[in-house]
């Protein structure tokens, strides 16, 4: 090689690495090697100036899981919650409803077996001591007859 | 029969890297930094950046089943961060040039550096004002321009490395990367003929 490197020659050589000839050329160049040298340090220095950049504004800890989490778990855990609020919300008065429903039948229920227990009472004989009371009560309200029936009827029935 | 031993090593290495993908934590503690830093370099804005990395390690860890192994753990993190930023560029394009007119960078930050770097006051003050340049003229680069610039330069990765992570051909990112250098050339007056 004769001539200088050109220009595209330095910016390939800084792409995509030099060939044996280039690098022979810049070895022997004075000239090339400080045109290529000072624009490889420029890069460099961007380059420090960028990662130091970077690294100065980048966060102490991995904040991965910690925003995972947050995102993608608290917000449907809310709506969850949200829509469960609107579903107890809407059945609600529907299951006070029935419970009173519930009550009632329960009361009906108690008032029948009362009665029954009544009606089992009042028909159950009446025990013996109590049979001369009976027959007391039966004379004391029945001693005259009905209009219309006469008295040997009335005794007869008796 | 020859052809079996390499296919199963090929095979095997795949395995091991879907394997990698599997565990999710050793992931995002290996490449966090790398692909925030690219995010945050093209998106130059913080939450944005925190957002795609995030996103970009959701999206590795349940495709990781479609990962082959044809390249590197690292290029495909980059292949979905590339695609991620895409779309957030396209989406809040009003967002990201409101935060494009301003820089993030303190170049402050880089005096001690470049003091021990350079031999005087003088040239230490000279390569911040060109790395300044370099930063303005980085920022000006269209959105494929400055991805494929900041792979290679910042990132370190190679030609191929880029085309498969943005899926450009090679020529199409030698192109983008000669016209990104040739700005700066510029910029900094040291164009040859």
């Amino acid at each position: 090689m004769t001539g200088h490197l050109t220009t595209q020659q330095i910016e390939e050589l800084l792409i995509d690495g030099a060939d044996v000839q280039t690098r022979d050329h810049l070895i022997s160049c004075e000239s090339c090697r400080s045109e290529w040298g000072h624009l490889d340090e420029m890069l460099q220095l961007y380059k420090s100036s960028a990662t130091l950049a970077a690294d100065s504004v980048i966060a102490p800890q991995p904040i991965f899981v910690a925003r995972q989490s947050a995102s993608r778990g608290n917000v449907p855990r809310l709506k969850l919650i949200f829509a469960g609020a609107i579903l107890v919300g809407m059945f609600l008065p529907f299951f006070e409803q029935h419970r009173q429903h519930e009550r009632r039948a329960a009361e009906i229920a108690r008032d029948n077996l009362l009665l029954e227990q009544v009606d089992q009472a009042v028909s159950e004989p009446v025990p013996q001591p109590l049979e001369s009371l009976r027959h007391l009560v039966v004379s004391e309200k029945n001693t005259t007859p009905a209009p219309g029936i006469s008295k040997e009827k009335f005794n007869e029935n008796e | 029969m020859e052809q079996a031993f390499p296919l199963e090593i090929i095979n095997s290495r795949a395995d091991a890297r879907v394997l990698e993908l599997d565990d999710v934590g050793e992931l995002v503690r290996v490449y966090r930094t790398r692909v925030f830093r690219y995010a945050l370099l093209s998106l130059k804005d913080r939450d944005l950046a925190e957002t795609v990395t995030q996103d970009c390690f959701l999206k590795a860890f349940n495709t990781r089943n479609q990962y082959r192994g044809e390249c590197s753990v690292y290029t495909w993190l980059i292949k979905i961060a590339f695609n991620l930023i895409c779309d957030h560029t396209r989406t809040r394009r009003f967002q990201f040039w409101k935060h494009a007119s301003t820089s993030f960078v303190d170049l402050s930050l880089l005096e001690n550096q470049l003091a021990a770097q350079q031999q005087s006051a003088e040239t230490s003050v000279l390569a911040r004002e060109k790395l300044s340049q370099v930063w303005a003229v980085v920022e000006q680069l269209s959105a494929r321009q400055k991805s494929v610039f900041l792979l290679r330069f910042v990132e370190e990765m190679n030609v191929l490395e880029i085309a498969h992570a943005t899926g450009m051909k090679a020529g199409t990112v030698k192109i983008h990367l000669h016209r990104a250098l040739g700005k700066i050339r510029a910029e900094l007056g040291e164009s040859r003929a």
